[in-house]
């Protein structure tokens, strides 16, 4: 479904969408609003503006509009070698994580990214000990992850990346069967947080020992990725580490503050000698 | 003097390695407009095919980072398992977003993106593919004034994706790899 709104109409829509949500629907892509609104007025069967901004009133629908516009990983371990990397440097000690230490995994779009995440701190016997912040623009979607529910179910896309990833079990282990779904096993998510919003609020001590923000910043303009890479950095500690997509860069003068440690897989430390 | 056209989106899947190959090493070396090339490849398979492309190409070829600018004189490949956008500000934007006709990259996002911001200062190709991805891409092109030329079915190694588009519009030339050259060659002189 083509939409045939001006520049200006979907600035409009963005800015209404972000006074109703206090979601930063107003950074992101021209392109990526667009699609997704496309989508979203296809799958709603919404045929006008006033139809949509009506509906707008209602808390569920406003809802799965953050949803609509969250985007999915889609498959358990996508990229195996940048996974493979970061167990190597959690193993070889690269990364300071002792009981109590934080991860920020913030906008986990589905669940795929958290439970690849957990599968590899257990395989690492950090299991239970670290404390993991994540966070979702929607309601539904923590409640679906926090019951270990899968957006989609790719066994074999992800058995075949967990094979190359090397893990140490089967990936089987690490999910049960309920209510005819295949869901990741719940006493696994016992030590992550959940809130709503597109980034964790500010962290108290301690600051982050490791943020896993792959793939979030494409969908935001250019001029928006300092202020998420400023809120990173607030919120990670020296030496800890912070993790983007393959295709992603950090903003050069952020340079300064973060070397990069592997270019390949787009990890970045945070100088040790900084501050806090 | 201002060229027609402001760029190249070149869409393609199986059969479309050796065709494409072809066509840069025989355009000049000193074209001058963006080539951008979403050509159907293994998700899991990251590196590779822009060195298999750079090896004949006169043009350095590169995978675009998210939000690089978009430069004349250079080809761009989309990457493995991202979808490929052109922005109105002349960067692209990337997408891990679903597959689209089953493809990450989808040549019909690819098209389409750039249609909307070039108009019809683009040209689309479409070359041999498999499948149907591309045929809409090249209509919206189409639709924009663009410039489109799909390969002749009888010269592709699997004429599924050609024909998926000469179904729904009519392009303003079909050609052969070798009359593409020949056309590129010579809109830029």
């Amino acid at each position: 479904m083509a939409l045939n709104y001006s520049i200006t109409e979907l600035k409009e829509l963005a800015e209404r969408l972000v006074a109703i949500t206090n979601l930063p629907y107003d950074e992101m892509t021209h392109s990526f609003f667009k699609r997704r609104l496309a989508l979203l007025y296809e799958n709603c069967s919404i045929r006008k503006t006033q139809q949509f901004i009506t509906m707008l009133e209602d808390e569920h629908f406003v809802d799965i509009v953050n949803e609509q516009f969250s985007i999915a990983a889609t498959e358990l371990f996508r990229d195996p070698g940048y996974w493979r990397k970061l167990r190597g440097l959690i193993n070889d000690a690269e990364i300071e994580l002792s009981v109590g230490c934080k991860v920020l995994i913030p906008g986990i779009l589905s669940g795929e990214e958290l439970y690849s995440f957990l599968i590899l701190i257990e395989e690492c016997g950090l299991s239970g000990q670290l404390q993991i912040k994540t966070s979702h623009n929607s309601m539904e979607s923590i409640k679906r992850i926090q019951n270990g529910f899968m957006v989609s179910q790719k066994v074999e896309t992800n058995n075949y990346n967990y094979k190359r990833f090397e893990g140490s079990s089967k990936l089987e282990n690490y999910f049960v069967k309920e209510s005819n779904q295949v869901c990741f096993k719940k006493d696994l998510l016992k030590s992550v947080e959940m809130e709503y919003g597109f980034f964790p609020a500010e962290q108290k001590e301690p600051k982050a020992s490791i943020v896993i923000f792959r793939n979030k910043m494409l969908y935001y303009n250019k001029a928006y990725h300092d202020n998420l890479m400023e809120h990173i950095d607030k919120n990670t500690k020296a030496g800890g580490i912070v993790c983007f997509g393959i295709k992603e860069r950090l903003p050069n003068h952020f340079l300064k503050r973060f070397e990069c440690i592997d270019e390949k897989e787009s990890i970045y430390r945070k100088y040790k000698f900084l501050t806090d | 003097m201002e060229l027609p056209y402001k760029a190249i989106v070149i869409g393609g899947s199986a059969g479309s390695f050796s065709v494409v190959t072809k066509i840069l090493s025989k355009l000049r070396s000193d074209f001058p407009l963006p080539i951008i090339l979403c050509l159907h490849r293994l998700k899991h398979v990251r590196s590779g095919l822009v060195e298999g492309i750079n090896l004949k190409s006169k043009i350095e070829v590169v995978e675009p980072f998210d939000k690089v600018k978009i430069r004349p004189g250079k080809v761009y490949l989309a990457p493995s398992n991202y979808h490929l956008f052109v922005e109105y500000d002349s960067t692209f934007s990337l997408s891990t977003e679903e597959p689209l006709n089953h493809s990450r990259p989808a040549i019909d996002h690819t098209l389409s993106s750039a249609a909307y911001v070039y108009r019809n200062k683009l040209i689309g190709i479409l070359l041999t593919g498999a499948n149907k991805d591309g045929a809409k891409g090249m209509k919206n092109v189409a639709d924009k004034k663009g410039f489109t030329i799909v390969q002749n079915p009888d010269t592709c190694e699997v004429d599924t994706m050609p024909k998926s588009a000469l179904r729904l519009f009519k392009p303003d030339r079909i050609y052969s790899p070798e009359e593409i050259i020949f056309f590129l060659n010579q809109i830029t002189i």
